[in-house]
């Protein structure tokens, strides 16, 4: 079989993106300076990057809505809640 | 003022529409709010679903639900990065019904069979709903539910909180403690399509009323805490694995690549082989076991399936049978309460009662040493699967080396890997933790 990038692999998954209101949010000068960044790694849609000055981006779209990364975060550094009803991730096969 | 029902279920999986379907049945007013698109746009499992409890209240399910295929064939293996050792089961009995009680499922299709089951017999379902907070009377005692509507806050009697892994609510309500990574297990699946002919074939299947559930063990959590799957579905297969979430964010280990090395392993590889990718997923599971659930009821709320933490977390992977079971029992401890006109927490201890007389808390109660002798174990899957591998292919190699000098050097490799002091603490761990208590 082919092997997939992580972005064809949430390109297989339905989503209804509720434009502009991300149900998670991150604060960036806790993130930044967050040593271990569990999130990043775990996160397993790849929402979570770094970027060269050590910033954490997130982009909440393609959220499975897991919740790993509010568990794994020790920091405080994200406010975490389900979007909407009706948006968000939809399984199809689950 | 906001409407009022006698009971509002929270989440509509398994715990929760079994609870609103024997509600319903008897006649109870009940409303189940679900916040995905329909019932099981949230949910994922590997899936097996067990379905011991579903047929005490659905006794003909199997000709009704959209089940895979029933589990007839099972493989538990362990791999190393090129080579894989296991152990095969057939047992014919399990090839007739009930199939002992596992049969594959995908949840999107399964739980919204299930919630159409509910609402025939009565219950309300709810879906794009998102519940947020409880309604508090003035004695701080939770009378009804905040919904994400217009207008969305609605009064009951009794809560019952199956709104699974990340029970945001049983947290807000006082019920459990925070998260902690420990406690989870997070898994990633994908779902391929297969011709039922090729599924046949590939697992030695005779029919399409057969069906094989293989464990993998080892490399494939990279020797961490959890396992991978690969289950046949009727034209699908579903393949995954499951991490614990502390050690792979210790290791740094991405759960998706993982998932691309499992697939591309020599022994996973002819199995995938062709197959289309159609969808990816992931979720949480809650292993902390007994010692690690929440309080289960309270004045006016009840938990049940995944936001109660009732998962077996030994070799069987049963949650989905306990999900419902613990819907079913919520369900006859409301009734009761009912029949008082009392939901205090004195009055839905009963609930908790029935839990304990019940596989869920007497199956959860047996391997409560299991979570945390795994979690200060980690040797035991890097040490012991790759060393039975690797015993396992020299015992079977045939070459100009007598068999007897062969075992010699299998013994000497063996003792210089473990010395027998680890190897005796190590099993008499495992008898503690898996089979006598």
């Amino acid at each position: 079989m082919k092997k997939l990038t992580i972005e064809d692999k949430v390109g297989l998954t339905k989503f209804k993106v509720d434009t502009g209101k991300p149900h998670i949010k991150i604060k960036p000068e806790i993130c930044k300076n967050c040593a271990e960044k569990y999130c990043v790694t775990i996160c397993p849609v790849e929402n979570y990057k770094v970027d060269e000055n050590g910033n954490v981006i997130f982009a909440f779209e393609g959220c499975f809505e897991c919740g790993t990364c509010r568990i794994v975060c020790d920091k405080c550094g994200l406010e975490w809640d389900y979007p909407l009803g009706g948006y968000g991730v939809c399984f199809r096969e689950g | 003022m906001a409407e009022k029902v006698d009971v509002v279920v929270v989440g509509g999986g398994p715990a929760g529409i079994a609870c609103a379907y024997t509600l319903a049945k008897a006649g109870v007013e009940t409303i189940v709010f679900e916040r995905g698109e329909y019932p099981g746009a949230k949910n994922v499992m590997g899936g097996i679903l067990f379905t011991n409890a579903l047929a005490k209240i659905i006794p003909d399910f199997r000709e009704k639900a959209p089940v895979e295929r029933p589990v007839t064939k099972r493989k538990f293996l362990a791999l190393s990065e090129k080579d894989a050792l296991g152990v095969e089961t057939g047992f014919s009995e399990f090839t007739r019904p009930p199939h002992n009680n596992n049969f594959t499922v995908l949840r999107a299709r399964f739980d919204q069979w299930f919630a159409s089951q509910a609402e025939d017999a009565g219950a309300m379902i709810l879906s794009e709903t998102v519940v947020d907070d409880f309604i508090y009377d003035d004695n701080k005692k939770i009378i009804g539910v905040k919904t994400r509507r217009d207008d969305g806050d609605i009064l009951c009697n009794c809560v019952v909180l199956a709104d699974g892994v990340n029970s945001l609510l049983a947290k807000k309500a006082g019920l459990r403690s925070d998260f902690k990574p420990k406690n989870f297990v997070l898994g990633v699946k994908m779902v391929l399509g297969l011709p039922r002919e090729k599924i046949c074939e590939r697992f030695a299947l005779e029919s399409n009323n057969d069906g094989a559930a293989y464990e993998f063990f080892g490399s494939v959590t990279n020797n961490i805490l959890g396992s991978g799957f690969i289950y046949t579905n009727l034209e699908s297969i579903s393949i995954g694995l499951g991490v614990a979430v502390d050690s792979a964010c210790k290791l740094g280990l991405r759960p998706y690549e993982l998932l691309d090395k499992f697939m591309e392993h020599p022994y996973v590889r002819p199995l995938v082989k062709d197959a289309e990718p159609i969808e990816y997923s992931a979720h949480l599971i809650p292993e902390g076991g007994y010692r690690e659930m929440p309080h289960v009821f309270m004045d006016n709320v009840l938990v049940c399936g995944d936001a109660a933490s009732f998962v077996n977390t030994s070799v069987y992977h049963e949650g989905s049978n306990l999900a419902m079971e613990s819907g079913i029992l919520a369900a006859k401890a409301v009734m009761q309460a009912r029949g008082r006109g009392d939901y205090s927490a004195k009055s839905l201890m009963k609930y908790a009662e029935y839990l304990e007389e019940s596989i869920v808390i007497k199956d959860l109660k047996k391997y409560e040493r299991l979570p945390e002798f795994l979690h200060s174990s980690p040797h035991l899957f890097n040490n012991y699967l790759d060393l039975a591998i690797e015993l396992a292919k020299d015992y079977f190699t045939v070459d100009e080396l007598s068999k007897g000098e062969r075992q010699k050097l299998m013994f000497k490799k063996a003792w210089s890997r473990v010395s027998l002091i680890q190897l005796m603490s190590d099993a008499y761990k495992s008898f503690r933790s898996f089979i006598w208590n």
